[in-house]
C-alpha cells in the first residue's frame, strides 16, 4: 500500500473506486446481502496473483480514470461468512476483463451557451464488471481478513480527509449556487422581495455553516497515531451529513427564485434565428439584454432541472450513502456523554438555600 | 514523472484502452467520444493548473522520494497548515469546476495519502504502532 501511495503519487495517476456490491434484492437490509455471482469475491488464487468476479458500483469517473480502487465503506461490517468478499486492491481500468457500463451521457453535444455545465463536467458513472480479473499480487492490498478490512478506514482515518475534501467541494458547490441565485434576483429585479430575501439569507446560510465545518475541521485537528494532521472527526462528518438534505434544497430555492423564466430559455440558435428581433425585445429585463438573461437562466437549469443539474441532486443525497448511515455515523463519535452530564448536573444542582 | 500535465492525462487515457460501454456500443477512445471527451477535457484542464506559473505553487510540492514537483492532494498533513495548504489546493480545483466533478482526481488522492502506510518505513515503529500497521496493511504473506 504504501509502494502504491508512491507510485500513484510520482505518477499523478487519476483513480475512480467502487465500493458497493449490486443488490439482488432489498429484502434483506444493508449492502452486505451476497449472493453468489454478483458480489465482488475471489474465485480463484494463483502464482500471479487473485482472480476476481463479480460487479460492483458505482465508479464515478471510471472510463477517465487511469486506475480503479476497490474496497469497502467505513460503515460496511463484514462478518466472517463474507471473507471471499473481502478484497482491497488497485489496478489499471485497461486490465482484462474489467468492464465499465456507462449510464446515458449528459453532455448532449450542445454548446456551452445552451448546456454549459454538462457540456463541460461530466464526469459518468458506471457499474464495473470483473469478468475473472486477474490482480496481481503487488496490488493486493487486503485479501479474506475480515477483521482487519473492518478496522481498516478506522485506523486510517481515511473518510476524515476524504469528508474533508468532500467538505472543500460542497463549499465550492454552494457558493456557485448562491452566486448563481443573487444573479437571477439582480437580473429579474426581485432582490427587495421579502420571500427572495429570506430565501437567499438560507443560501448564505448553508454556505456559511459549509465553510465554518470545514476551517473548524482544520483548527481542530489532531495528530493521529501515526504522526499525520487529521481533520476533526465530527466536523467533517457534519457538513457531510447536512449536504444530503442541504444540497436538494438548494436547489429548490433555485427552482422558486427562477419560476417562468427556466421556460424563457431559447437556445443559441434561436438568437440567430428568424425570432432574434422579438427574442432580444421581450426577454430583456430591465437591467439585462435577454441574451445575458437567457444565458444565466440556461446556466440556472443546468443546475436545478436538467439531468445534468438532477443527477448532481442524486449525488449528493447519496454520495456519502444514506440519512440512517450517516445518523449512526455521527452519533458513533459525538460525545454524548458530555451532554448528558450537563444535564444531569443541572438536575443535581442544590440551589434552594441560595 | 511527477506532476501531470493535461496533455499527458488524455495520452495516458488514450495509452491504456479499456472496456468502456454506452449507449449499446463499445467506446473506443473516451478522449473523443462526443459523451465522455468534455469531461476528460475538464480532468486535464486540472492537471494544466498544476503546470500555470499562476497556480503552481498552490498546487504542488516537491516530492520527499523524487524532488520532482508533484500533485499537494498527494500530501501527508504533518501540521494544521499542511491540511489549509492542502484545501488550498483543493479549493482552487473545486471551484474550477463549480463543485460539479466530486471525484477530481484529489477525492481519492488523499484516501490514499492518509493511514500509516506510507509512513511505516520513516517512522520509528512502537509495539502499538507495529500491531496496528500488521493489522492495515497487506495481510497475506504472498502480498508483502
Amino acid at each position: 500500500m504504501r509502494r502504491y501511495y508512491e507510485y500513484i503519487r510520482e505518477n499523478d495517476l487519476t483513480l475512480t473506486h467502487s465500493l458497493i456490491n449490486l443488490q439482488r434484492s432489498r429484502t434483506v437490509s444493508g449492502v452486505f446481502n451476497l449472493q453468489e455471482g454478483t458480489a465482488l469475491q475471489v474465485v480463484r488464487e494463483t502464482d500471479a496473483g487473485i482472480i476476481v468476479r463479480g460487479a460492483r458500483i458505482l465508479a464515478t469517473l471510471g472510463p477517465l480514470a487511469d486506475e480503479i480502487g476497490v474496497y469497502s465503506p467505513r460503515m460496511g461490517r463484514h462478518t466472517e461468512s463474507h471473507s471471499p468478499f473481502a478484497l482491497s486492491f488497485a489496478i489499471p481500468c485497461g486490465t482484462p476483463g474489467l468492464k465499465f457500463l456507462c449510464r446515458d451521457s449528459f453532455d448532449l453535444g450542445r454548446s456551452h451557451f445552451d448546456h454549459p455545465l454538462g457540456s463541460r463536467f461530466e464526469e459518468m458513472d458506471c457499474a464495473v464488471f470483473f469478468d475473472d480479473v486477474l490482480v496481481p499480487w503487488e496490488r493486493v492490498f487486503l485479501l479474506g481478513d475480515v477483521d482487519r478490512l473492518n478496522a481498516t478506514a478506522t485506523a486510517t482515518h481515511s473518510s476524515a480527509h476524504s469528508a474533508h475534501q468532500g467538505a472543500t467541494k460542497n463549499l465550492a458547490k454552494c457558493e456557485f449556487v448562491l452566486g448563481t441565485a443573487l444573479l437571477m434576483t439582480q437580473t429579474l429585479g426581485n432582490a427587495h422581495l421579502p420571500h427572495v430575501e429570506e430565501r437567499i439569507g438560507e443560501l448564505m446560510l448553508t454556505t456559511q455553516l459549509t465553510r465554518a465545518c470545514m476551517r473548524a475541521a482544520e483548527a481542530d485537528a489532531k495528530l493521529d497515531e501515526w504522526g499525520v494532521m487529521t481533520p476533526d472527526p465530527l466536523m467533517v462528518e457534519s457538513p457531510r451529513n447536512l449536504f444530503m438534505t442541504a444540497y436538494p434544497r438548494m436547489i429548490e430555492i433555485l427552482q422558486l427564485l427562477g419560476s417562468s423564466s427556466f421556460m424563457l430559455t431559447p437556445s443559441e440558435a434561436d438568437f440567430n434565428g428568424p425570432l432574434k428581433a422579438d427574442i432580444e425585445q421581450y426577454l430583456a429585463t430591465d437591467n439585462t439584454a435577454a441574451r445575458d438573461r437567457v444565458k444565466l437562466f440556461r446556466l440556472a437549469w443546468d443546475l436545478a432541472g436538467s439531468a445534468f443539474g438532477s443527477r448532481q441532486v442524486l449525488y449528493e443525497r447519496f454520495f456519502a450513502s444514506d440519512p440512517l448511515t450517516r445518523a449512526r455515523a455521527i452519533a458513533t463519535i459525538y460525545p454524548k456523554q458530555e451532554m448528558m452530564d450537563r444535564v444531569l448536573d443541572f438536575l443535581g444542582r442544590d440551589d434552594d438555600s441560595a | 514523472m511527477g506532476a501531470r500535465t493535461g496533455k499527458q492525462y488524455l495520452a495516458g487515457l488514450r495509452e491504456q484502452e479499456r472496456e468502456v460501454w454506452l449507449g449499446g456500443e463499445r467506446v473506443r477512445d473516451v478522449t473523443t467520444h462526443p459523451g465522455l471527451k468534455n469531461g476528460a477535457r475538464a480532468i486535464a484542464a486540472l492537471y494544466d493548473m498544476q503546470h500555470d506559473p499562476k497556480w503552481r505553487d498552490q498546487m504542488t510540492y516537491v516530492s520527499p522520494s523524487s524532488g520532482e514537483r508533484v500533485g499537494l492532494s498527494f500530501l501527508i498533513p504533518r501540521t494544521r497548515e499542511d491540511l489549509e495548504t492542502r484545501r488550498v489546493m483543493m479549493l482552487n480545483w473545486a471551484r474550477t469546476t463549480c463543485g460539479m466533478m466530486g471525484r477530481s482526481p484529489d477525492f481519492m488522492n488523499v484516501t490514499y495519502a492518509a493511514g500509516p502506510a506510507p509512513q511505516i518505513s520513516s517512522r520509528k515503529a512502537s509495539p502499538n504502532t507495529a500491531t496496528t500497521c500488521a493489522a492495515i496493511t497487506n495481510t497475506s504473506a504472498r502480498t508483502t
